[in-house]
């Protein structure tokens, strides 16, 4: 209670209080616009924060982040098409909702359900966190050398659909993070000659390229949208049957939230689909999910939420990023002088708890300003996306531009947009190379520290049974990952083979 | 095979890819057993690439491609080489005009009079937003 007390004097600052009001309404805003999800929004809007303090920088990223994610609703709602991939589960309902003529009781729900799941959320970031951290405490390199490796390999196996797609993704992108000066004997790798490559690559052209830019590229074909839904304040309130269905529905939700977030490439939209299925299966009627099903909105936007917040855990408590996103929110303090990990409280208690409190007052904040604001966000989706997405592509190029007054991060930002299309264009997806990239230098560090305390021998690694439970869990992961899809192979053919020679043997046998 | 290969072409790539950061990564020092140089990370993860790509030529899916919508790709393209080659040269204004109108010319209206106004007015926005909010040292207007 006293670390929240302390959160909540930082966070009723009043600049802190901007930053946070600021970031959930732009983050609704981008969030709204289908195509640019949470990531691009934290990528686009990441600049902005270099100017402020630490505290305030953070505290507005994240209401972007949970503001996107609760904008995203707004748009698979009114017009069938998900703002962020967690999203996609709310135009399950949503937009037959809104068909039936109801968008109003839709988008009150997911504002209450996502309130009610964000809140449960916290609730359990700020119990789990430190608990974490007390174990974390006891963590040498070799057991964070796995625990990364672990993330790395669990993010580009369970989260997409071609792990060994996804897996050289991260490797690339942890390969990109070793451009730059080796700290530990000054070799220059991979910079070809170029001074501006000494420190490194900066997280925001890359982020900004292969998340802005590019989705900027994939979403101008056909995406000149209107709405179609006229939204009236009068009728939002659901039926006390509705407010009956849901109550449950949400909170089951946040506990698919709180479990899902914290763990490495789940997140919120494993939630969500669990939920929702959930919901489906313990429903009643289980034939109007589909068709308008209160409960198909409540539960899916309460994991939503609830995942949103719980996804801080293992970022704050570890300095390990379970998503993409959270990857850019690590950055993010990192350039601010804050390296995420368990002294981060003990050290930094007025950020962590203040980034607590405020993580509460962006969901209140959500909460009361976009009951009446729902009007607002239905005109706002009538701006044509042919002059929005031109503004975007200037904010990327300024926000890379302003990183050191240099174009060279423009250009850099391009490389990574192109790059960013074309590995779509092939199936690839871009966010295993922002994990890798992110986690690389974290990763290299203490597989060298490990090494040296383990005296040259490999054995090291294996010494602790936390290391080497989470190595063994991450070499069964990687098995999976590349002899499943062979072995399922080799099965079909052996089979088909053998449904072929007996097809062969049938004729011979008639013959004789 | 070889015709599996050439219809996937970004694994082979990604062999090249990883080959060619080996190579580099070999030039660097390699250090001792406890105390390792800065050439070994990055040739642990050149190998990795290699062999996941070697997988992924043998064992890939080679699912549906997209295919490159060029004119949106050439216009956000050009809207970002000019306003890179323009905003030190031209200033603020212009390059985000520039910038602004050939990103614009991605989709398939043509209110170009218009749309050029409003670039206008965003760009003289962004200058008093960026410059006097956010300190960034960018003159409106440059003579070259």
């Amino acid at each position: 209670m006293e670390n929240f007390a302390l959160g909540l004097s930082v966070a009723l600052l009043p600049q802190n209080l901007l930053a946070c009001f600021g970031g959930v309404f732009v983050g609704t805003a981008i969030g709204a616009i289908p195509g640019i999800g949470a990531l691009a929004a934290i990528s686009l809007l990441m600049p902005l924060t270099f100017a402020m303090e630490p505290t305030t920088g953070i505290v507005m990223l994240a209401g972007v982040y949970y503001g996107a994610e609760y904008g995203g609703s707004i748009s698979s709602i009114l017009l069938n098409v998900p703002g962020t991939p967690a999203n996609a589960i709310t135009c399950l309902d949503g937009h037959p909702m809104a068909k039936q003529g109801r968008a109003s009781v839709a988008l009150f729900m997911t504002t209450v359900a996502s309130f009610i799941g964000g809140s449960i959320g916290i609730l359990v970031l700020s119990w789990l966190t430190p608990v974490i951290v007390d174990v974390a405490m006891a963590f040498g390199p070799a057991e964070y050398f796995a625990l990364i490796l672990f993330c790395l390999i669990a993010v580009s196996t369970i989260g997409g659909s071609d792990p060994a797609k996804n897996t050289v993704m991260a490797a690339i992108g942890a390969l990109a993070g070793t451009i730059g000066i080796d700290i530990y004997d000054g070799t220059e790798r991979y910079t070809f000659g170029f001074q501006y490559l000494l420190e490194g690559l900066h997280l925001v052209p890359l982020a900004m390229g292969l998340f802005g830019l590019s989705e900027v590229i994939a979403s101008i074909r056909g995406s000149d949208y209107r709405p179609r839904h006229d939204v009236r304040l009068r009728a939002m309130l659901p039926t006390a049957r509705e407010w009956k269905r849901s109550i449950l529905a949400t909170l089951r939700g946040a506990g698919y939230g709180c479990f899902f977030g914290p763990l490495p490439g789940t997140g919120p939209t494993v939630a969500t689909i669990a939920s929702y299925a959930t919901e489906r299966r313990l429903s009643r009627r289980p034939e109007a999910f589909g068709q308008g099903a209160i409960e198909g909105i409540a539960a899916p936007e309460s994991a939503n939420n609830a995942a949103a917040q719980t996804a801080f855990v293992p970022t704050l408590a570890l300095g390990i990023p379970g998503s993409p996103t959270m990857a850019v929110i690590i950055g993010a303090l990192m350039i601010h002088g804050i390296i995420p990990g368990p002294t981060l409280i003990s050290a930094e208690p007025e950020l962590f708890w203040g980034l607590v409190a405020s993580f509460w007052i962006g969901n209140l904040l959500l909460l009361v300003l976009n009951i009446p604001l729902i009007g607002f966000w239905v005109s706002f989706l009538n701006i044509p996306y042919r002059y929005l997405y031109p503004a975007i592509v200037v904010l990327i190029c300024l926000g890379s531009f302003s990183l050191s007054n240099s174009v060279f991060d423009v250009y850099l930002t391009l490389v990574f947009g192109v790059a960013g299309y074309l590995l779509r264009c092939y199936n690839f997806s871009p966010a295993p190379l922002l994990i890798g990239f992110v986690l690389s230098p974290m990763l290299e560090e203490n597989f060298r520290r490990a090494m040296i305390m383990g005296r040259g021998e490999a054995s090291y690694f294996f010494s602790s049974a936390i290391s080497g439970t989470v190595l063994a869990l991450t070499l069964v992961l990687l098995f999976l990952m590349l002899f499943r899809r062979p072995l399922r192979r080799l099965t079909a053919k052996i089979a088909a083979q053998g449904a072929g020679g007996s097809k062969a043997a049938g004729p011979l046998n008639t013959d004789e | 095979m070889i015709r599996k290969i050439l219809r996937d072409p970004p694994w082979l790539f990604l062999a090249f890819f990883g080959a060619g950061s080996a190579a580099i990564a070999l030039g660097y020092n390699f250090g001792t057993a406890n105390n390792i140089g800065a050439a070994v990370y990055p040739l642990i993860l050149s190998a990795t690439i290699v062999l996941l790509a070697l997988y992924g030529m043998i064992f890939g899916q080679s699912g549906p491609i997209a295919e490159l919508d060029r004119r949106p790709f050439l216009a956000i393209v050009t809207a970002v080489l000019l306003f890179a080659l323009v905003v030190e040269r031209l200033g603020l204004v212009p390059a985000v005009v520039l910038c602004m109108v050939a990103a614009y010319a991605g989709q398939v209206r043509s209110r170009y009079v218009f749309f050029a106004v409003y670039a206008f007015v965003f760009g003289f926005g962004t200058w008093v937003l960026f410059s006097y909010g956010l300190g960034l040292p960018l003159a409106p207007f440059r003579i070259p």
